[in-house]
């Protein structure tokens, strides 16, 4: 069974009077242990599709299968739950919370889950190589550090589903690389379940799995 | 939580401090009011039951803080026969005025006039100088308007268009500030051949029930028509008081409300300011999967640190301007703890208050709106 699976998918924008179609009957599946990626130009709709495969918007029609559980029908507060305890985002813009540390982004997911903070916080900013910086701010870090904080953030809590919108998309080559390889590494040793969105066919490369969208739909698989 | 909220404010160092000084102030707003009002009056109680006097007698619709009131001084006589002198061991008239402007001091003070040989029945104890003559126009001042107004023996003091010579310092606490002879003042006050006093304090005899003496007094009749005596005991001094100063009260309670706007509006602003510069950590919250339950919280704990601390300050404040005021004044502030609950609790509920809306407007935003906000 699929751990990610979508049926007909559609979402459409409302613009003044009209609705604009952003996704257009989105059909996929993704295994449990993939690293898969979806690529396409900007505006294909690729960061709505993540969107409403995390749960932070909701489609206009058609079905999100996450795990054996159907999504689309969830409440805010259900989705919510589905999000701490399956999910974990990356995002481009790291999306740290800029007045705690690099520990206390991480402290802050354990306590939205309702775990204890200190349970594996320690362990996983060292596999990241941030054992160092586990009081820095953000601010106080590189970028690509803080990339390593928000994928320690999103890991920690063992997701079904790593998603990632665009992870190296502010990153330089060098970081970009060590990044990929932290996906590529999380994959294969841990068996982590990615699915990563990118324009970046480089970056494409490292995945088990590319699709390409192309006008709200999948073009190639 | 409280990790969240505490770096969150941290962060903002100068906004949060800006906060709690906001919520301080409206905390020793009403701490510092109601505290002048209740010292005030337990000053005043407390040197009328240092002259060792049982019963005051007031006349109809007296007021506490005020000036001149009158009644026929032929009253003392007719309270002497009612009450029998098994039970009366003496009886001070006093005429009461006030003083506007002593020195430095512009606060308005009661000045009693009151008869040499009267003094010791009101516990007036020289700490300097001499007591007045009392066909002169000659003052006693206590000791702490001496220290205040830079008045001292020797000196006059301008009153009622006369020049009175100051010629003891008096120990305070005893009935009033300023002494001045009983023939002088009414002389000046009251022209014309009729006797009047303002205040009749009478002293019981040892085992004499002051409280029934009190009732006996308020029951008096002369010529078939009740005097209107209003007797006040020592002993309910304070409560009598209270009730005669309600509207300083009633004042205390607007102050109460606008202490308690102040927070609202401190915490309603802060923390709207707050959810609109932190959307994107809201959004970011949400996407770790926090429940609206949880951003709320998280915004109301921030506001209640702010509060706790403002009210923590504000009571600071206060016990501070307790210490000045009378220091620099003659003004008292008494601060009791039970009005430091009151204002705790006043803080804390204005701010918790203020915060519900802003955290109602962050649990609702859009994740996906917040995530992308600049």
């Amino acid at each position: 069974m699929p751990i990610l699976q979508t049926i007909d998918l559609h979402k459409s924008y409302r613009i003044g009077s009209h609705w604009e179609p952003v996704l257009m009957g989105i059909d996929m599946e993704i295994e449990e242990g993939e690293f898969a990626c979806i690529v396409g130009p900007s505006g294909c709709g690729k960061s709505t599709l993540l969107h409403l495969l995390g749960g932070l918007h909701r489609a206009t029609s058609g079905r999100i299968f996450l795990d054996g559980d159907e999504i689309t029908a969830l409440s805010d507060a259900a989705l919510a739950k589905i999000r701490r305890n399956k999910m974990g985002f990356v995002f481009q813009r790291f999306n740290l919370l800029p007045t705690l540390s690099a520990r206390g982004n991480i402290e802050i997911a354990m306590k939205i889950r309702g775990l204890p903070s200190n349970d594996g916080v320690v362990e996983v900013l060292k596999q990241m190589g941030l054992g160092e910086k586990m009081r820095h701010k953000p601010n106080e870090l590189s970028i690509g550090e803080q990339q390593r904080v928000a994928i320690a953030r999103a890991i920690v809590n063992k997701p079904k589903l790593l998603l990632a919108d665009e992870p190296t998309g502010n990153l330089d080559s060098e970081n970009s690389r060590r990044i990929l390889a932290e996906f590529k590494r999380l994959n294969e040793e841990m068996g982590q379940t990615i699915l990563m969105i990118t324009h970046n066919l480089e970056a494409a490369a490292v995945a088990s799995r590319t699709l390409r969208m192309k006008d709200g739909r999948i073009a190639e698989d | 939580m409280s990790n969240l909220a505490t770096a969150n404010l941290w962060h903002r160092k100068t906004r949060s401090a800006i906060s709690v000084f906001g919520i301080a102030i409206g905390v020793a707003l009403l701490l510092v009011l109601k505290g002048m009002l209740v010292g005030t009056i337990d000053e005043i109680t407390s040197r009328m039951k240092n002259t060792g006097v049982d019963i005051y007698v007031f006349y109809q619709n007296y007021d506490i803080f005020g000036g001149t009131l009158k009644m026929p001084l032929s009253f003392g006589e007719v309270i002497k026969k009612e009450i029998s002198s098994d039970r009366l061991e003496s009886l001070v008239p006093i005429v009461q005025d006030k003083l506007g402007e002593i020195g430095t001091v512009t606060q308005e003070q009661r000045v009693w006039g009151v008869s040499r040989a009267d003094l010791g029945k009101l516990n007036v104890k020289l700490s300097g100088g001499r007591f007045f003559d009392d066909n002169k126009y000659e003052m006693l001042i206590d000791s702490r308007l001496a220290a205040h107004s830079g008045v001292g023996i020797g000196d006059t003091v301008r009153y009622l268009n006369r020049d009175w010579k100051v010629v003891g310092i008096h120990d305070i606490g005893a009935g009033v500030r300023v002494y001045v002879p009983f023939n002088r003042l009414h002389e000046v006050l009251f022209r014309g051949k009729d006797r009047f006093a303002s205040i009749f304090a009478i002293k019981c005899k040892p085992g004499a029930d002051a409280q029934q003496v009190a009732r006996d007094i308020e029951k008096i009749q002369h010529k078939g028509k009740k005097l209107d005596l209003l007797p006040v005991e020592t002993a309910t001094m304070y409560e009598t008081f209270r009730e005669k100063a309600k509207i300083i009260d009633d004042f205390a309670n607007y102050v109460t409300i606008v202490a308690l706007s102040i927070s609202f509006l401190v915490i309603l602003l802060t923390m709207y300011t707050v959810v609109a510069e932190r959307t994107r950590d809201i959004g970011i919250l949400k996407s770790l999967g926090a429940t609206r339950m949880f951003i709320a919280r998280a915004i109301i704990t921030e506001s209640l640190i702010l509060c706790v601390l403002g009210v923590g300050v504000g009571a600071g404040l206060s016990y501070f301007a307790a210490w000045l005021i009378p220091a620099v004044s003659l003004l008292n502030v008494t601060i009791s703890p039970g009005w430091v609950l009151i204002a705790a609790v006043v803080g804390l509920f204005g701010g918790v208050l203020g915060a519900f809306y802003p955290a109602a407007l962050a649990a609702g935003k859009d994740p996906v709106v917040a995530l992308t906000y600049e």
